[in-house]
């Protein structure tokens, strides 16, 4: 079919779990998409992630219908992989609670660059970094 | 009936590239999903280099204490950031007009006719005339509620067209409705693909809702999902997009019976002569070139 896009909406999402509720309604409700469809479509297609939360792009065309993409998982995510943790600190700013190496940011740095809109891979580098930091991470040189 | 949950829209004002930190540093609680950008057109735009980044909490969960930990996590998160651009961040909350927004959406979908097809939505139960014929649709997943130009064209065309008993492809089937539309009118058997992977589902939903299940097959994939032997249908339709017209008319032509028609739509303004030339050149004739606004239906036979 020839899909012509009227609308992008970047939301974020809990895997398996999103609901009618805003952002999701109001955001899809605006395009008069079919907000039920969306939610069982996202939840369909992100059960085995539960516990996540997914950055999702959705299409709506021009005939009201709509697509969606789920984009690279959180930087976040990322950063406790790489650190080989399972949860950030608990009380992040007095506790570590592991260290990532410049390498690390870089890797994620890249697989984040297109998704984060950042300026360019220094930018990227540098949210990631602080990203790291928030969590409690020890950026190592 | 209930009243609707009032929400409330928590919006920050962020420098680009740092909005899923944002999101992710205020998404706790029951703050579970977050909104970036500008969502639609009746909210304000962010100016340059920044992003708005909203989350949202229920109006009975909107407590001094949250405000004052949502505001705790955001200056924390920038501190220990050790980035400038991240200073000074403001939350701001604004009370949203209550809606039911899982059926909301519904006010705007309107039902319509083309030609003796009553395109209605589910929860439309309105009986229609003995000529008519009702098209239980609504808006999802794949592409063909029948509202864009082309669909609309080709529903138009097969409704002046079938006669009863042939045995349609439809190439890009999408949501279905080109084959069920078909099925309703009296075709015989619908064969509709599609590389959208969650097309067939939903165009199998589409042929159950209707009653014309047994009229109608569905598949994922492109034209290799064709065996050689699937040939002499009496219409083939590709509302696709022309370049696919293009790359494929002659796979499509291979699969029409000597006496068969075909439609093809997608087709916009500037891709009008190359598509043209490939179906000529794949040996079919265009007899009822069609255009509604910006866009071309050809609708045609072998030479």
């Amino acid at each position: 079919m020839a899909k012509e896009v009227t609308g992008m909406i970047k939301l974020q999402c809990p895997a398996g779990q999103a609901t009618p509720a805003p952002p999701v309604g109001p955001a899809l409700g605006a395009h008069g998409v079919n907000i039920a469809e969306f939610v069982k479509q996202f939840n369909d297609r992100t059960r085995d992630q539960m516990g996540m939360i997914l950055p999702v792009v959705i299409s709506v065309y021009k005939d009201r219908t709509f697509d969606f993409v789920l984009k690279s998982p959180p930087a976040a995510v990322l950063l406790m992989k790489a650190a080989k943790i399972t949860k950030g600190a608990g009380w992040v700013g007095t506790e570590v609670a592991g260290s990532v190496s410049r390498k690390d940011l870089e890797e994620i740095a890249e697989i984040k660059k297109n998704d984060l809109n950042a300026r360019d891979v220094d930018h990227a580098c540098r949210i990631i970094a602080g990203t790291a930091r928030s969590m409690g991470l020890k950026v190592e040189d | 009936m209930s009243q609707p949950l009032v929400w409330i829209e928590v919006r920050v004002l962020v420098p680009n590239g740092w909005q899923e930190l944002v999101a992710q540093t205020l998404m706790f609680g029951p703050c579970t999903s977050a909104a970036f950008g500008r969502p639609n057109l009746a909210v304000e735009e962010a100016p340059p280099g920044f992003d708005y980044v909203r989350i949202f909490i229920s109006k009975n969960e909107d407590t001094r204490a949250l405000r004052d930990e949502l505001k705790g996590k955001l200056d924390e998160m920038a501190r220990l950031t050790e980035e400038p651009e991240l200073q000074g961040m403001q939350l701001r909350f604004n009370e949203l007009p209550a809606e039911d927004y899982a059926t909301s959406w519904k006010m705007s979908w309107k039902p319509f006719r083309v030609g003796p097809i009553c395109l209605l939505p589910p929860w439309d139960e309105r009986e229609v005339a003995a000529h008519e014929k009702r098209l239980t649709i609504q808006p999802g997943g794949s592409f063909g509620s029948g509202r864009h130009a082309t669909t609309r064209t080709c529903v138009r065309v097969l409704t002046q067209r079938i006669k009863g008993g042939e045995r349609v492809l439809d190439a890009g089937t999408g949501s279905g409705i080109l084959s069920v539309v078909s099925a309703l009118l009296g075709a015989e058997r619908c064969l509709g693909f599609d590389i959208d992977p969650y097309s067939a589902e939903a165009a199998g939903d589409l042929a159950r809702d209707n009653h014309v299940e047994p009229q109608c097959t569905f598949r994922v994939g492109g034209f290799e999902t064709l065996q050689e032997s699937e040939t002499g249908f009496d219409v083939v339709l590709g509302n696709i997009y022309s370049d696919i017209i293009q790359l494929h008319a002659k796979d499509l032509a291979k699969r029409l019976a000597p006496d068969g028609w075909f439609a093809f739509s997608g087709c916009p303004h500037q891709h009008l002569e190359p598509t043209l030339a490939a179906i000529n050149a794949a040996g079919l004739v265009v007899d009822e070139p069609r255009r509604r606004g910006r866009w071309h239906t050809f609708v045609g036979r072998h030479k």
